[in-house]
C-alpha cells in the first residue's frame, strides 16, 4: 500500500512531542513510532500550556492553551491536564483548531495519551472520524495519583471524581488500552477495559557529552565529592515524598566525600520539603545532597556515567518509572524500593540490585554501597524502547482497517465510537 | 614526634596563612601550638582549595602580622604581564589564521579533539586532591577548617589509615543560629557532622562544649569519637610582659572598666551600653567603658549607637585593634573587667582578666563558670538593672573589690600556653600512638 493510502494514526496529548524530554513525551513518541513502523502515516497533536514548552518544541498540530487557561494553571499547577481539557469543552479557538486537525487528517486510529482529552473531544471524533479505533494510552493510575497529589486541597474530591469518571469512560470506550505495568493492567481490567496490552516503558541509551563529563567532575570537586549516588526524578509527588522519607531524614549515615546527587525537577521541591520538615536537619542536607535541578540530556548522560550508585527511593505512585529503566541500562549498582521496580520485577533479584524499603536503613545502604569498589554490570538492553516497540507494532497491525471482498474499505470489524 | 614507621604529625596552618592582624581566638590557638613544636615533631600543611601543600616553617609567621599592603605589582611585573598577554593574543590570532585554511569540518574536528584531550586530563585530575600525607600519618585540625574546607577535602586525598584530631571550639552556630548571618548555622552543622565522622579524637576547651558536642552527635545518630577537654592558655596578653605596657592613645583619661572581645551580637555589648545609659539617666557616676575588639557581625545598630549616642560618646571608647603591650596596660590599669556574653565555648577574656588579678563581672551561661568558679560575681545576661547594681557596687566599694582581687590572687590557677600545649600534645600523642 502506498504511503498515500496508508491508514492514519493520530496521537492526542496534553504536551507536544516534537522534542521528547520527559517520560510522557517519550512514551507518546514511542507509540507513534510503533505505528509508523507498522506502515501507518502518523501525526501528533496536542493541547498544551505555552509556559511548559518553548516555540521550537511545538509543531503545526500543537495547539496552545488560551491566556485564561494558562492563568488558571499558574494558580493550580497540579491540575494542569484537567484545566487544559476544560479549555476544549466549549467552542473556543483551541477546540476549533483541534476540530480542523481531525477534519484534515480523518484518522483511522486515535491514541489518547491519558484520559483528559477524550471526554471533551468525543463529539468531534464522532463527527470527523466516526470509524476511528480508539487507543487508551495510559501512563499511570491518574485518578489515584491526583488524589494523592491534591490531598486536602479545597475542591479536590470533585476534581478526582471527575478524573476517575474520565478514566473509566475511556477504558470502556477504547478498542485497546496500553498498560505500563502488571499493576496498571489489573487496574484497567477492573475498570472494564476490553483489550489490554502490556507495553512497558523503555528508554533510549544515554548520550554522554565529554565536555559535560568535565563539567560534572568540576562540580563534584567543588563540593569535595569523590563518589556519589544519583537520583533522577521529575517534579512528581512520589519522587519528592520518597526521597524525603528515605534519604533526607537519615543523611548522617553518609560519610564525607560521598553524596547523593539529585537531577531533575524534583530537586528543588525535595530541598524545600526537607527544610520545612526539619529546619535543623537542613545543614546536613546541604552538605550531603547536591541538587542540580532539570538537566540537559548530554549532562544527564555524564552524571549517569560518573555515578557509583543509582538510587530509586520510590514509595508510592503507580505506573512505571523511566528512571528504573535508566538505572538498569546504566550498568551501575542500584539501591531501590520494591515499588520502584513495578514493571521491572524480573530484575529484582539481579546482583546489581539491593532492595530496601526502610527509612532507617536506606541511607546506611547508600553509604555501604558507595564504599564498595567500583563495578560495572552488563547494561540491561531489554529496557530500551527498541526492545518494546514491536509490541506496539503488532497492536498497530491488528488495528489495521480491513477491506471488503470488492475492495471497498469495510468497517464491519470496527466498533463505532460510542 | 615520629612514631613507628616514621609517620608524621601534620598541623593545618591554612588559617594562619590567610590571617592578617592580631591572632585572636581560634587562630591564636593554632599559633600557640605551632610555636611550641619543632620540625622533628610536627610538619605544617595548608589547603589551597584544590590540593594539600607542605608549608615550610620559615615561610610562616607565627606572630601577629600587620595588615597586608594594598596589592601592587612592580613595574617590572606589570610589563611582564602585558608582554605575556600580547604573546597569547598573537598565538591565538596565528592559530585562527592557520585554521582558517582548513575545511570547516576539519576545524570542528580539531576543536573537538582539543576539548576531549582536555576533558581526559580533567577526568584524571579531578575528584582527587594531591597531598604529602601517607598511611599512618596524623592530621591536626585546630583552626577554622570550616572556612578553608581543609578537613572536608581529606576524603579526596585518598590516603588510608590516617588519624585525625580536631579541636572543636564550640557548637554555638548550631545552638544559636541567630547569632550569625543567614546560612552559616546550616553550613556549620554540616561541617560539624563531618568532624564527627572523620575525627578519631576531638579536643575541646570546656565541659560545656563537650556536652554540646555529644548532644549534637546524639541528635544526628552519630557516635562521637573520644573527646578530651583541654584548657586554653590565658597568658596571651602577658606574652608582652617582656616589654613594657603601653597606654593606648584613644583618650582614656579617667578610671575605666574593660571589656575585651570581638564586637559581635553574641558578646552582648548591648547590655553594657544599656547599663551605662541607665546609670547616666539616673545620675549615677560611672567610669569609662573601654571595649577592645575588632568589628564583628550583626552589630550595625550597636556600632551606630556607640558612634552617635552623645551619652555613649562621652562614656564609651571602642578600640578596634590593640597590640599586646597596650592590652596589657589596659588590663593592669582597669578597675575591673566585664564579660556579659550570651554563650561561650570557653571565655578566654575572663581567664585573662583573672591572670592579671582583676575581677571580672561575667554572665553565668555555658562554660563561663568553669573558668573562675566562685571567685567572681555573675550576672544574668539579660538583666540590665541587676548588672548595674553589681557594677556600681564594685566600682564604689574599693575594699570589696580589693578583697575579691586578693581572693583571685590566692586561689585562681590559670593556665599558661605552655600548660595548654602539654595537654594538647598528650592527647595528640595518645591518638597518634594508638593508630601507629
Amino acid at each position: 500500500m502506498s504511503r498515500k493510502n496508508a491508514p492514519r494514526f493520530l496521537s492526542l496529548a496534553t504536551y507536544p512531542t516534537l522534542i521528547p524530554r520527559h517520560g510522557g513525551q517519550k512514551r507518546t513518541f514511542a507509540i507513534r513510532r510503533g505505528f509508523e513502523l507498522a506502515g501507518y502515516a502518523t501525526y501528533s497533536a496536542s493541547m498544551s500550556n505555552e509556559a511548559g514548552y518553548p516555540p521550537d518544541e511545538r509543531g503545526e498540530l500543537d495547539v496552545v492553551a488560551s491566556a485564561a487557561t494558562a492563568a488558571e494553571i499558574r494558580s493550580f499547577p497540579a491540575a494542569e491536564a484537567i484545566l487544559l481539557a476544560r479549555g476544549l469543552e466549549k467552542e473556543t479557538p483551541e477546540r476549533m483548531a483541534i476540530s480542523k486537525i481531525l477534519q484534515g487528517i480523518r484518522p483511522d486510529v486515535i491514541s489518547f495519551e491519558g484520559p483528559y482529552l477524550f471526554a471533551p473531544l468525543r463529539s468531534l471524533v464522532r463527527e470527523h472520524a466516526p470509524n476511528a479505533k480508539i487507543i487508551n494510552s495510559t501512563h499511570n493510575q491518574e485518578a489515584v495519583l491526583l488524589e494523592r497529589m491534591l490531598e486536602t486541597t479545597p475542591h479536590s474530591s470533585a476534581m478526582v471524581d471527575q478524573l476517575r469518571e474520565a478514566e473509566t469512560e475511556l477504558a470502556l470506550s477504547a478498542d485497546v488500552s496500553f498498560a505500563v505495568s502488571h499493576e496498571d493492567f489489573q487496574y484497567l481490567d477492573n475498570l472494564g477495559a476490553k483489550r489490554i496490552v502490556l507495553f512497558p516503558n523503555g528508554i533510549d541509551a544515554p548520550h554522554i557529552d565529554r565536555r559535560a563529563t568535565s563539567r560534572t567532575n568540576s562540580s563534584l570537586r567543588d563540593n569535595f565529592i569523590s563518589k556519589y549516588a544519583l537520583f533522577v526524578g521529575s517534579l512528581h509527588k512520589p519522587n519528592i515524598d520518597g526521597f524525603v522519607s528515605l534519604i533526607s531524614s537519615s543523611l548522617a549515615a553518609i560519610r564525607p566525600g560521598h553524596a547523593v546527587v539529585v537531577a531533575g525537577g524534583s530537586g528543588p521541591a525535595i530541598l524545600q520539603q526537607t527544610k520545612s520538615n526539619d529546619e535543623r536537619a537542613f545543614g546536613l542536607f546541604s552538605r550531603k545532597v547536591v541538587v542540580l535541578g532539570p538537566v540537559a540530556e548530554g549532562d544527564l548522560g555524564a552524571w549517569l556515567d560518573g555515578a557509583s550508585l543509582i538510587v530509586l527511593p520510590i514509595l508510592s505512585g503507580a505506573g512505571t518509572n523511566l528512571k528504573t529503566a535508566e538505572a538498569l541500562l546504566s550498568g551501575k549498582r542500584i539501591l531501590a524500593t520494591d515499588r520502584s521496580f513495578l514493571g521491572f520485577e524480573k530484575w529484582k533479584t539481579d546482583p546489581r540490585v539491593t532492595l530496601c524499603n526502610d527509612p532507617a536503613e536506606f541511607s546506611r545502604q547508600i553509604e555501604r554501597l558507595l564504599s564498595l569498589p567500583e563495578q560495572l554490570f552488563p547494561p540491561v538492553v531489554d529496557v530500551t524502547w527498541d526492545t518494546n516497540i514491536p509490541i506496539v507494532v503488532e497492536t498497530a497491525k491488528s488495528l489495521w482497517p480491513t477491506k471488503s471482498l470488492d475492495g471497498e474499505d469495510s468497517d464491519a470489524e470496527r466498533t463505532p465510537i460510542r | 614526634m615520629k612514631g613507628a614507621g616514621n609517620f608524621v604529625i601534620w598541623l593545618d596552618v591554612t588559617d594562619l596563612q590567610n590571617w592578617h592582624g592580631e591572632f585572636t581566638g581560634v587562630q591564636r590557638v593554632v599559633a600557640e601550638f605551632a610555636k611550641r613544636t619543632s620540625q622533628e615533631e610536627v610538619e605544617f600543611f595548608s589547603f589551597d582549595g584544590s590540593e594539600f601543600n607542605r608549608v615550610k616553617r620559615g615561610t610562616l609567621s607565627l606572630i601577629a602580622k600587620n595588615p597586608p599592603p594594598v596589592a601592587t605589582q612592580s613595574a617590572r611585573g606589570r610589563s611582564f604581564s602585558r608582554l605575556r598577554h600580547r604573546v597569547r593574543a598573537i598565538r591565538d590570532t596565528g592559530r585562527q589564521f592557520l585554521l582558517s585554511f582548513l575545511p570547516a569540518s576539519t576545524q570542528l574536528a580539531l576543536r573537538a579533539w582539543a576539548m576531549n584531550s582536555k576533558a581526559k586530563k580533567d577526568r584524571r585530575a579531578l575528584r582527587h586532591c594531591a597531598s604529602p600525607f601517607v598511611a599512618g600519618d596524623t592530621l591536626l585540625f585546630f583552626g577554622a577548617s570550616w572556612s578553608s574546607s581543609s578537613l572536608r577535602a581529606i576524603p579526596l586525598a585518598n590516603v588510608q589509615e590516617i588519624t585525625i584530631v580536631s579541636l572543636v571550639h564550640d557548637m554555638i552556630p548550631r545552638l544559636f543560629p541567630h547569632f550569625f548571618g543567614p546560612g552559616f548555622a546550616d553550613y556549620y552543622s554540616g561541617h560539624m557532622a563531618e568532624v564527627l565522622q572523620l575525627s578519631d579524637r576531638i579536643l575541646t576547651n570546656s565541659q560545656s562544649s563537650r556536652i554540646d558536642i555529644l548532644a549534637f552527635a546524639d541528635e544526628l545518630g552519630l557516635e562521637a569519637p573520644p573527646i578530651d577537654v583541654i584548657r586554653l592558655g590565658d597568658d596571651g596578653a602577658s606574652r608582652s610582659r617582656t616589654s613594657a605596657p603601653l597606654k593606648p592613645e584613644q583618650g582614656i583619661n579617667r578610671e575605666f572598666v574593660l571589656c575585651v572581645g570581638t564586637l559581635e551580637i553574641r558578646k552582648n555589648y548591648n547590655l553594657l551600653c544599656d547599663v551605662w545609659s541607665l546609670a547616666i539617666q539616673n545620675g549615677i557616676p560611672v567610669p569609662l567603658l573601654v571595649i577592645v575588639g575588632r568589628e564583628g557581625w550583626l552589630t550595625a545598630d550597636l556600632q551606630y549607637r556607640i558612634n552617635n549616642d552623645p551619652v555613649l560618646q562621652q562614656n564609651v571608647r571602642w578600640i578596634r585593634s590593640c597590640p599586646d603591650e597596650q592590652l596589657s596596660w589596659l588590663y593592669q590599669n582597669c578597675l575591673l573587667t566585664m564579660y556579659p556574653s550570651h554563650y561561650e565555648g570557653w571565655g578566654l577574656p575572663i581567664a585573662e582578666s583573672l591572670s592579671y588579678g582583676k575581677v571580672c563581672i561575667s554572665s553565668s551561661t555555658s562554660s563561663m563558670p568553669e573558668i573562675a568558679g566562685d571567685l567572681i560575681p555573675y550576672v544574668n545576661n539579660y538583666d540590665v538593672h541587676g548588672t548595674l547594681q553589681i557594677v556600681v557596687d564594685l566600682v564604689k566599694n574599693k575594699t570589696k573589690r580589693a578583697a575579691l582581687e586578693a581572693k583571685i590572687k590566692k586561689h585562681y590557677r590559670g593556665n599558661t600556653w605552655d600548660d595548654s600545649f602539654r595537654e594538647m600534645w598528650d592527647s595528640v600523642s595518645s591518638a597518634h600512638s594508638k593508630a601507629s
